[in-house]
C-alpha cells in the first residue's frame, strides 16, 4: 500500500496543479468580489494540501495500513476489468441495436464470464432479466429505454 | 390540517402505496443479499423514480431505505453474514439463536424491533424537525455556508479506512460539482468546449457508477475468489414473537430506538454505530448479560431497533438543514434535488404538503417493511440462494438502463461506466465513495453561499466569525473534522488512565 499511497499523494498534488493550470484564464478575486476561479483555486490548493498530508502520513506513520496488499492485476481483478470492458461494448451495442437485443447478448456474456456453462440457464435468465426490466421500466414506469440509432 | 389531509391522500393513493411496497420489497431483497448495499439499492432505483409524478418517487426511495436497513438482518441471522454494515451487531446473538434452531424467533424479533425502531424515529422526526426548521428559517448566506462546511466535515466520519483519502474524495466531489456553469456569473468552467460538460456532469450517472457499477465489479472479482454465499439450511418454525418475548425486549427496543434516533440525527454517524451502541447498552442494562453472545433475545432486538431508528433520525438534519447524515441520505438528497425540492428550513414553509407526505410516508414505509418481513420470513432463506453470476449481470444492466433513463443520452451510460471503474480502483486504494457524493451534493451550496457572503461583506472574511450561528457551526465542523483523528487517541489515553493497561490490552484483543 505504501507505494500506492505515494502515487496517490503525488497524483492529488498533480491534479490540484492541473485544476490551477486549466483555470488560469478564469477571473479571480477582484475588488472584493470572488470570480469564477475563486472556488476552483480553493479546491486546487485543497488537493495539493491533501497530497502533502498523504505524503507526510507515508513518511511519518509508516504503519498506517502499509501492510495491506493492493491487488490491481491478479486474475480476479482482471476479470473485473474485463466485465467493465464487456459493459463498454454493451454500451456500444445499446447504441447500435437498442436495449432488448444488446441485453440479450450482454447478460449471457457476463454470466459466461462468471462461469455459467449451462446454455439453457443463461438463456432463461437473460430472457427473464430483459423481460422484467422491459416490463417495469418501459411499460409500468413509462421510462425510455435505449433504442437503436438506426431505428430513430 | 389541510396540508396533512392533502399529504395523507397522496400517500394513501393506490399508486403511492404500491410504490412504497415495491420500494420496501426491493429494499429488503437488496439488504438481504450480501454484496448489495443500501446505498447501491437507492442509487440503482433512484433513476426509476424520476418519471413519477409528485412525491411518489421519494416515497418509493423511503421504502427502499427502510427495507434495506432491515433486510441486512436476515443474512446476519441465517448465514452469519451481515447484508449491510448496520446488521453486523445482529450476528452476535442472531446467528447463535438460529443455530439453536430458533431462527424464526430471531427473525421475528428482529422484524418487530426494526418496526418499533422505525416507527419511534418517525414520531421523533415529526415532532422535532418542524421546531428545528423554525429555528433555522432565519439563516442567511454565511450560515448556509457554515452549514455546508459542517456537512462536508462529516466526510472524516464516513471515511472508515483513511481520513486523508476521505477528504480527497470529498475534494473530488467538489471538483465534479464545479464543472459546467458558474453559479454566479454563468461563465463556463472546465468544460473544454464539450457540449455535455457545459451542463455539468450529471449527478445520477456518477452516483450509479460509484455505488452500483463498482460494486458489480467487486462482486465479479469476489466470485472468482470463490466468495459465493454459504447456503445454510435452518428450520423457521415460528414467525410472530411471543408475548413473553415482546414483554422482555420492549424496554430494550425503546432504549435502542432512542439511541438510534439520536445517533441518526448526528451527521456522519450511521446504522452501524447505532446498532453497536444499542447492543452494548442492551448488554449493560440487561438482567441476563451472560446470555449475550449465546443467542440473547435482547441481543437480537437492540441492534435492529437501533439501526432502523437511524432512518428517521437521519432525515431530521436532511429535511431541516439540508445536511445529509450519511451516504444513503446524500443520495436521497440528490433525488429531492432532481424533483425540484430544495431541502432546508424553507422546505417546511414553502412545501408543507411535501414535508407531511414524507412524514406519513416514513410511517407507511416502516409498516410495509414489517409486513413484507413477516410475510416473507419463511421464504427469506431462499433469497440468499441467488448466485452472483445472476446478480452481477442484473446490476450491470440496471446501471446502464438507470443512467440512460435520466437524460436519455448514451454519454451518461459511458460516464457511469467510467466512474464505476474509477470507483472500483479507488475502493482498492482505501477510498470511500460516500465522501465523493457528499462533496458533489454540498459543493454548490458551499460555493454559492461563500461567494454571496463575500460579495455582501465586500471580501471581509471576519463575517464568518462575528455571526454567532455561523461561528458555532464552523467550530462544530472543525470538531467533526478532527474528532475522528484525535478521538481514538484520547479514548485510548482515557482508558489507560482509568482502567489501566489490562483494559486497553483486552480491548485490543477484541
Amino acid at each position: 500500500m505504501r507505494k500506492y499511497n505515494i502515487v496517490v499523494a503525488f497524483g492529488a498534488a498533480l491534479f490540484g496543479t492541473l485544476i490551477m493550470y486549466f483555470g488560469r484564464d478564469l477571473s479571480g478575486f477582484e475588488d472584493g468580489v470572488p470570480g469564477e476561479n475563486y472556488w476552483p483555486s480553493i479546491i486546487a490548493w485543497l488537493f495539493i494540501l491533501l497530497g502533502a498530508l498523504q505524503l507526510l502520513e507515508v513518511i511519518f506513520f509508516k504503519g498506517t495500513r502499509a501492510e495491506k496488499k493492493v491487488d490491481l492485476s491478479s486474475k480476479p481483478v482482471r476479470m473485473a476489468y474485463l466485465s467493465a470492458l464487456v459493459s463498454g461494448i454493451y454500451g456500444g451495442l445499446l447504441l447500435a441495436v437498442g436495449f432488448v437485443a444488446a441485453s440479450l447478448v450482454f447478460v449471457p456474456s457476463v454470466m459466461a464470464l462468471m462461469g455459467e456453462r449451462k446454455i439453457w440457464v443463461a438463456a432463461t435468465v437473460s430472457v427473464a432479466v430483459v423481460g422484467t426490466i422491459y416490463v417495469f421500466f418501459a411499460l409500468v414506469f413509462n421510462t425510455t429505454l435505449p433504442s437503436s440509432v438506426f431505428f430513430e | 390540517m389541510n396540508d396533512i389531509l392533502t399529504a395523507a391522500s397522496a400517500v394513501f393513493s393506490l399508486h403511492a402505496l404500491l410504490m412504497i411496497f415495491l420500494g420496501a420489497f426491493a429494499g429488503v431483497i437488496i439488504g438481504a443479499l450480501p454484496g448489495l448495499t443500501v446505498n447501491m439499492g437507492i442509487a440503482l432505483l433512484m433513476p426509476l423514480t424520476f418519471t413519477f409524478q409528485g412525491m411518489t418517487g421519494i416515497l418509493m426511495l423511503l421504502g427502499v431505505y427502510c427495507g434495506a436497513i432491515y433486510g441486512g438482518s436476515i443474512t446476519a441471522i441465517l448465514i452469519n453474514t451481515p447484508g449491510t454494515p448496520a446488521s453486523a451487531a445482529t450476528i452476535l446473538d442472531g446467528y447463535p439463536l438460529a443455530l439453536k434452531g430458533e431462527a424464526g424467533r430471531a427473525l421475528g424479533l428482529s422484524t418487530m424491533s426494526s418496526l418499533v425502531g422505525g416507527l419511534f424515529s418517525a414520531i421523533c422526526l415529526v415532532l422535532v424537525s418542524p421546531l428545528l426548521a423554525k429555528v433555522a428559517v432565519g439563516l442567511s448566506a454565511p450560515e448556509y455556508f457554515s452549514l455546508a462546511v459542517f456537512g462536508i466535515s462529516i466526510i472524516t466520519s464516513v471515511s472508515s479506512l483513511s481520513i486523508v483519502k476521505g477528504l480527497m474524495g470529498g475534494a473530488l466531489g467538489l471538483f465534479i460539482a464545479m464543472i459546467g456553469l458558474d453559479p454566479m456569473t454563468a461563465g463556463f468552467r472546465y468544460t473544454f468546449d464539450s457540449v455535455y460538460l457545459m451542463g455539468g456532469i450529471s449527478f445520477v450517472p456518477v452516483l450509479v457508477g460509484l455505488f452500483a457499477f463498482s460494486q458489480g465489479m467487486v462482486s465479479m472479482e469476489d466470485s472468482y475468489r470463490g466468495g459465493e454465499n454459504r447456503k445454510v439450511q435452518v428450520p423457521i418454525k415460528r414467525i410472530l414473537p411471543t408475548w413473553l418475548d415482546m414483554k422482555r425486549v420492549f424496554p430494550t427496543q425503546m432504549r435502542s430506538a432512542i439511541i438510534g434516533t439520536i445517533i441518526g440525527a448526528i451527521p456522519g454517524t450511521g446504522g452501524d454505530i447505532a446498532s453497536y451502541v444499542s447492543y452494548t447498552e442492551a448488554k449493560r442494562w440487561s438482567k441476563h448479560p451472560e446470555e449475550f453472545g449465546h443467542g440473547s433475545v435482547e441481543g437480537v432486538s437492540a441492534p435492529e431497533a437501533g439501526a432502523n431508528a437511524v432512518a428517521g433520525g437521519a432525515l431530521v438534519p436532511l429535511l431541516t438543514l439540508g445536511i445529509p447524515g450519511d451516504g444513503a441520505t446524500a443520495i436521497m438528497m440528490g433525488a429531492f434535488m432532481v424533483q425540484g425540492l430544495s431541502l432546508g428550513p424553507l422546505l417546511f414553509t414553502e412545501h408543507p404538503v411535501e414535508v407531511n407526505t414524507i412524514f406519513i410516508g416514513l410511517f407507511v414505509a416502516n409498516l410495509m417493511m414489517a409486513a413484507i418481513g413477516f410475510a416473507g420470513l419463511r421464504s427469506s432463506a431462499k433469497i440468499m440462494d441467488v448466485p452472483r453470476r445472476i446478480l452481477v449481470p442484473i446490476v450491470l444492466t440496471l446501471c446502464a438502463v438507470g443512467s440512460y433513463s435520466v437524460n436519455h443520452t448514451m454519454i451518461d451510460v459511458f460516464v457511469t461506466m467510467g466512474f464505476g471503474v474509477l470507483g472500483y480502483i479507488l475502493l482498492k486504494l482505501d477510498f470511500s465513495m460516500s465522501p465523493i457524493v457528499i462533496g458533489i451534493i454540498l459543493g454548490p451550496m458551499a460555493e454559492t453561499n461563500l461567494r454571496r457572503t463575500l460579495v455582501m461583506s465586500q471580501g471581509d472574511y471576519s463575517v464568518f466569525f462575528t455571526r454567532p450561528v455561523c461561528a458555532t457551526f464552523l467550530v462544530i465542523a472543525v470538531m467533526t473534522l478532527f474528532l475522528p483523528i484525535v478521538g481514538p487517541k484520547v479514548w485510548a489515553w482515557w482508558k489507560k488512565r482509568s482502567g489501566g493497561p489490562a483494559l486497553v490490552e483486552a480491548e485490543g484483543k477484541e
